[in-house]
């Protein structure tokens, strides 16, 4: 049953059913939360149970745009986001590059700290992560949330770079060094073009966690100009009278682009976490 | 329309790519100013002239406590002597390469670490709070916090060791519960099934929609009244019910299948919340081995069907051993995330109408810290989870390792 | 490992080293810049944050930002109406300031707390904090507020509203609203008439209840602390005493506790008016609907349920306890305004400026008027635009029964302590007599670890 030979009918039947039931279950929350931005919205608490309420209506989707700052938190968010990966690929790139060529002392102590970075429970960070960046002047920036992020997930970036690099012949590198090339030079006019798809998967990673972040970012940032979209919705959600409609509707505008990003990149996301990635 | 503002943030963006090559920069410029000049007379002295100077500007500029600038002061000509007497130029190379990381991880992972134990062997909590902040200066208490953390509970109060076997429960529910979904789907997805890739496609949702927005979501379907998921129950135990008489008699509801009260009943929450990590976590398990299942070669099976060799005994002699090496660091991965998961139980718990009982250690450690302001305490906690974590992580790898097949070494 | 790379290594090294031309009389003054070129670094670096510093510290520092401007930022954590209504009056303020500048931010819940120690300990926490009077216990506590005397004049608000803030009889924040109680609503197209006494509520509960179609006499949040404590203190209890020097006593192992768990274990067990479980948008939900006669809620509910049932909606005191011929007794707090106790002393001057114009009679009569809430300061209660508007007066009255909640850090282990053990009973889990004792333990236990 676990090759790609030809099933049999009632076996096929059963399997189609089977991923059904389970493509129900994944869509449940997502269905869920599509119909209660749907509805009108005097009647967010209400024990309606059908998939699009009778007198559905767009306006939780035009209150979030028009009174929530909402388009800010989206920018914030995405200006964050993509500033993290890109500096976060940068170092994890240059780091994973000494690990994975050469011999020096620390390396495999290195290595091994990197591991460990993962079993150190984010929360004890918080704290002192905060104290640093405020000592620095980094406090309620932009900046101090960007270099909280790219540090905390360097170890993990750095460990599927690495193993990726791992797997290139290093006889490319050593022929070009030979050629004249400096040793930056066969890092970056070799390696990293041969290394796309990690790369990619490493900035992806990247993406997903500073996009999806909640407590380092309402530890660090103060300005409610600078607040991200899990900060926003949270706050709608939070709030003693939830505006679930409101979060609902805020919820449905965000996952639809990231979620489209997200399917569109995972064939490099699977190629990559098993190549190498996860080996060590 | 509520304005966006665009240019202050881009202004900052720009500054802050121009403070971090700065950083870069420095850190590198540093070691490569000291891989240039090691060999010269006059490097020690130079270098003693940056310390001196260095910490007579920390100590009469900056008003820095003494003896922190004598140590920072001094960190040249430390590094000089190490330049000079140990690295003596080698290794010139993969230390630049290395150096811009590694400053970062110090800076917020290394300094942290030693912050937490200096925490932990003091007593910082919210009385002693104030004047911590306004003296620096907090009591020394030894291994007190330490012997709190591992204090045993009480009729009122959790013990540690109860989050702990309930953290070990959790971390192991959602693991098997990760791994045998994942690799169930992953086995039927595997196979040539019409729509194979729009299933997929479906199936990964939960990894693709952000955490809070789907966890939030979820937490408001487990309301009793207002969510789905206490209505489905109830649905259920209607369609599998009989009347004989006055009584009425539902199958399900023997077995506890009934309406929960989901938030405030510690057991019906703990059991919402492992539900939820469950539903979030086999995507990615799914993703992990349907490509191991489809390295295999196609060969192995062919061979094993000549020798007539049922499913199963294909699924155990052949699958199995294939995707282990991919698997096993994955769900090393996956336990250590699912044990540190504080996102989905802190959602899921820390809200109004949010109950005790459900916690695991680092969720109850987060709640320690910023809830009750206990922060010597937490800091303990938190080094005893992570020398749980590192050792359950190691007799693991070296458990797994022993019992890989040979010849791949 | 790689003999070939560490070969060539070996040699760009040697060849960099061995490019320099380096005569030896060259060398010390390349040094020698290089050294200068570092202390100039490190005097730039001193420049750079020094001038940080100043930024950084704007909200505890001295500075005095461009033109004599001083900036002040206040914390909440209110929904977005009220908000919208502070922005306005800051928005007067400085208009009528144009040299002081007031930033607000919300943070929803729980947050505000956190968000407050945390960005304490870096110095960098707002100058003033706009909410509950619990938050004055943790906060005193952590010695991160100051008395608000030399700020403002107490004697100005009503004794409640200052009493529920004072600790160790300093007052420890600035009273704007009066209230955060609990009052009963009832449908008039269901309930003609207010129950005066709980033996009336349960029987007019009892008519309006059928389990079969969904209808509830009574509904209230009936698991949570805050909605048992009026009938504690008809019982004659209260969760804390508080002694003549300030010091507070978790008094939960009461007899008034244990009448109190009985009697509303009872509602739902013994007279059925209530449902087996209801949290508070249960409550409200069923309410609103039309599905339960009456509930008990908050005054911030006020707003909402008269823009939803309009003339149907009635309000009343809690009702007077049969058996003891005492009324329930709500806590009763408000919003109050604390003040940071790192404040620089160039801004307490502003502070004290703007926490005068909030306690200003136009503004406490405008907490009335827009906020919908009692305002905190005599004069402002007396005026004629307070006594003559209508939706107001139902809550006074309904205050005048009730008691300050004690902000003490004592009241948040109470809190704590309670909840869980009043699930259990309420469930049947565990009986009263049991409970009452658990929660004592609970709390006390639990008072002693914020001390470790």
């Amino acid at each position: 049953m676990s090759s790609l030979e030809k099933v049999s009918r009632p076996q096929s039947l059963l399997t189609h059913a089977f991923l059904w039931l389970a493509c129900i279950v994944a869509l449940f929350p997502v269905s869920r939360i599509v119909t209660i931005s749907l509805r009108p919205g005097n009647r967010l608490l209400s024990s309606d149970m059908s998939l699009i309420p009778d007198d559905a209506s767009l306006a939780s989707y035009v209150t979030i745009i028009t009174q929530k700052p909402f388009l800010q938190w989206l920018f914030n968010s995405l200006l964050i986001t993509v500033t993290t990966s890109l500096i976060g690929v940068c170092l994890a790139a240059t780091a994973a590059y000494a690990f994975a060529r050469y011999t020096f002392p620390g390396r495999k102590s290195g290595l091994l700290f990197l591991m460990t970075t993962q079993m150190i429970p984010g929360a004890m960070l918080l704290l002192p992560i905060y104290l640093v960046l405020t000592k620095i002047g980094l406090n309620n920036t932009y900046t101090g949330l960007v270099i909280a992020y790219s540090v905390t997930t360097l170890p993990f970036s750095i460990w599927i770079l690495k193993g990726y690099f791992d797997t290139v012949p290093k006889s490319l590198e050593e022929a070009a060094r030979i050629d004249g090339c400096t040793e930056f030079g066969a890092f970056y006019r070799i390696l990293l073009p041969l290394s796309k798809p990690s790369l990619a998967i490493v900035f992806l990673f990247n993406f997903t966690q500073a996009w999806n972040e909640y407590l380092v970012a309402s530890t660090l940032l103060q300005d409610s100009r600078l607040r991200t979209w899990p900060l926003g919705l949270y706050e709608l959600q939070g709030n003693f009278n939830s505006e679930w409609g409101l979060f609902a509707a805020g919820s449905v505008l965000i996952s639809v682009p990231v979620v489209m990003l997200f399917l569109y990149s995972s064939k490099y996301m699977i190629s990559g976490l098993t190549l190498g990635g996860v080996k060590g | 329309m509520m304005s966006v503002s665009l240019l202050p943030a881009i202004l900052e963006i720009i500054r802050l790519l121009l403070l971090v090559a700065l950083a870069v920069s420095a850190v590198v410029g540093f070691l490569w100013v000291n891989y240039k000049y090691w060999r010269s007379d006059y490097y020690l002295p130079a270098a003693a002239l940056v310390s001196l100077v260095a910490g007579a500007e920390l100590v009469l500029v900056f008003e820095a406590a003494l003896v922190l600038s004598i140590v920072l002061g001094a960190l040249p000509f430390v590094a000089a002597l190490i330049f000079k007497y140990l690295i003596r130029g080698r290794w010139m190379v993969p230390f630049l390469f290395a150096a811009p990381a590694t400053a970062g991880v110090t800076l917020l992972f290394l300094y942290p670490l030693a912050f937490e134990v200096y925490l932990s062997f003091h007593r910082l909590n919210l009385e002693t709070l104030g004047d911590w902040i306004r003296t620096g200066s907090i009591q020394f208490v030894g291994f007190e916090n330490f012997l709190e953390v591992l204090k045993l509970g009480s009729e009122t109060k959790e013990s540690f060791w109860l989050v702990t076997a309930r953290t070990f429960a959790w971390t192991g529910i959602n693991l098997v519960f990760h791994v045998a979904f994942g690799l169930i789907l992953a086995l039927f997805l595997n196979q040539k099934i019409r729509g194979a890739g729009i299933y997929r496609t479906i199936l990964m949702l939960p990894w693709a929609i952000p955490q809070l927005i789907a966890v939030l979501a979820w937490r408001g379907e487990f309301h009793s009244a207002y969510g789905y998921v206490n209505h489905l129950i109830q649905l259920m135990n209607d369609v599998f019910s009989f009347s004989v008489g006055e009584t009425r008699i539902a199958p399900f509801e023997w077995v506890g299948f009934k309406p929960q009260e989901w938030w405030t009943d510690p057991h019906a929450l703990f059991a919402s919340i492992c539900i939820v990590n469950i539903w979030l976590g086999i995507p990615f398990m799914m993703v992990v081995s349907l490509s191991a299942l489809q390295s295999i070669s196609k060969s192995y099976y062919e061979a094993a069907s000549l020798d007539g060799a049922s499913a199963w005994q294909r699924f155990r002699n052949i699958t199995l051993p294939l995707i282990k090496p991919v698997m096993v660091p994955s769900m090393i991965l996956g336990m250590i995330w699912t044990f540190n998961n504080v996102n989905v139980v802190y959602l899921m718990t820390a809200q109004r109408g949010g109950s005790e009982g459900a916690d695991i250690l680092v969720s109850d450690l987060y709640k320690q810290a910023f809830v009750y302001n206990r922060y010597s305490f937490s800091a303990a906690y938190a080094i005893v989870i992570f020398l749980i974590l590192l050792v359950l992580t190691a007799v693991w790898m070296k458990s797994s390792k022993m019992t890989e097949d040979p010849n791949r070494r | 490992m790689f003999p070939k790379i560490n070969a060539i290594l070996q040699n760009s090294n040697q060849n960099q080293s061995g490019q320099s031309p380096s005569p030896a009389n060259h060398k010390p003054k390349i040094i020698f810049a290089v050294a200068a070129l570092g202390i100039a670094g490190l005097i730039g670096l001193q420049l750079m944050t020094g001038q940080k510093k100043g930024a950084g510290t704007a909200t505890t520092g001295e500075t005095q930002t461009a033109g004599g401007t001083v900036e002040i930022s206040l914390w909440d954590q209110e929904e977005s109406e009220n908000t919208k209504v502070m922005d306005d009056w800051i928005t007067r303020f400085t208009t009528a300031n144009p040299n002081i500048r007031v930033v607000r931010q919300t943070y929803p819940n729980e947050d505000l707390r956190t968000k407050f120690t945390t960005a304490a300990t870096a110095g960098q926490a707002a100058e003033l904090v706009w909410g509950p009077n619990d938050i004055a216990g943790v906060f005193t506590t952590a010695k991160l507020i100051q008395s608000v005397e030399t700020f403002v004049d107490v004697s100005k608000f009503t004794p409640a509203a200052a009493e529920a803030v004072k600790l160790k009889g300093a007052v420890m924040g600035v009273p704007t609203t009066y209230g955060n109680h609990l009052l009963l609503f009832f449908n008039k197209n269901l309930v003609s008439q207010a129950p005066a006494t709980t033996a009336e509520m349960v029987e007019t509960a009892r008519k309006n209840t059928d389990a079969k179609t969904g209808k509830f006499g009574l509904v209230f949040f009936q698991n949570e602390p805050f909605w048992l404590v009026p009938f504690v203190g008809a019982f004659g209890g209260w969760p804390l005493s508080v002694d003549l020097e300030g010091n507070a006593r978790v008094e939960l192992n009461s007899e008034a506790m244990k009448n109190a768990l009985a009697y509303v274990y009872n509602l739902k067990s013994k007279e059925q008016v209530i449902p087996k479980e209801c949290d508070y948008d249960c409550a409200k939900g069923l309410f609103l609907e039309g599905k339960a006669a009456m509930t008990i809620n908050g005054d911030w509910s006020v707003k909402e349920f008269q823009a939803k049932l309009g003339d149907q909606l009635g309000m009343a005191p809690l009702p007077v306890l049969s058996e003891t011929n005492k009324p329930l007794t709500p806590m009763v707090s408000g919003r109050y305004v604390f003040i940071n106790a790192q404040i620089a002393d160039a801004k307490k001057e502003a502070v004290k400026k703007f926490v005068e114009f909030l306690t200003s009679r136009e503004i406490q009569i405008e907490v009335a008027e827009r906020l919908g809430r009692i305002p905190a300061t005599a004069e402002a209660l007396n005026d004629p635009r307070v006594t003559g508007l209508q939706s107001i007066q139902p809550l006074i009255a309904a205050a005048a029964n009730g008691r300050p909640m004690p902000a003490q850090t004592e009241m948040r282990a109470a809190w704590d302590a309670m909840r869980p053990v009043q699930q259990k009973i309420m469930s049947g889990d565990i009986t009263p007599e049991k409970g009452v004792e658990i929660m004592q333990q609970s709390a006390l236990e639990k008072l002693a670890s914020l001390k470790k």
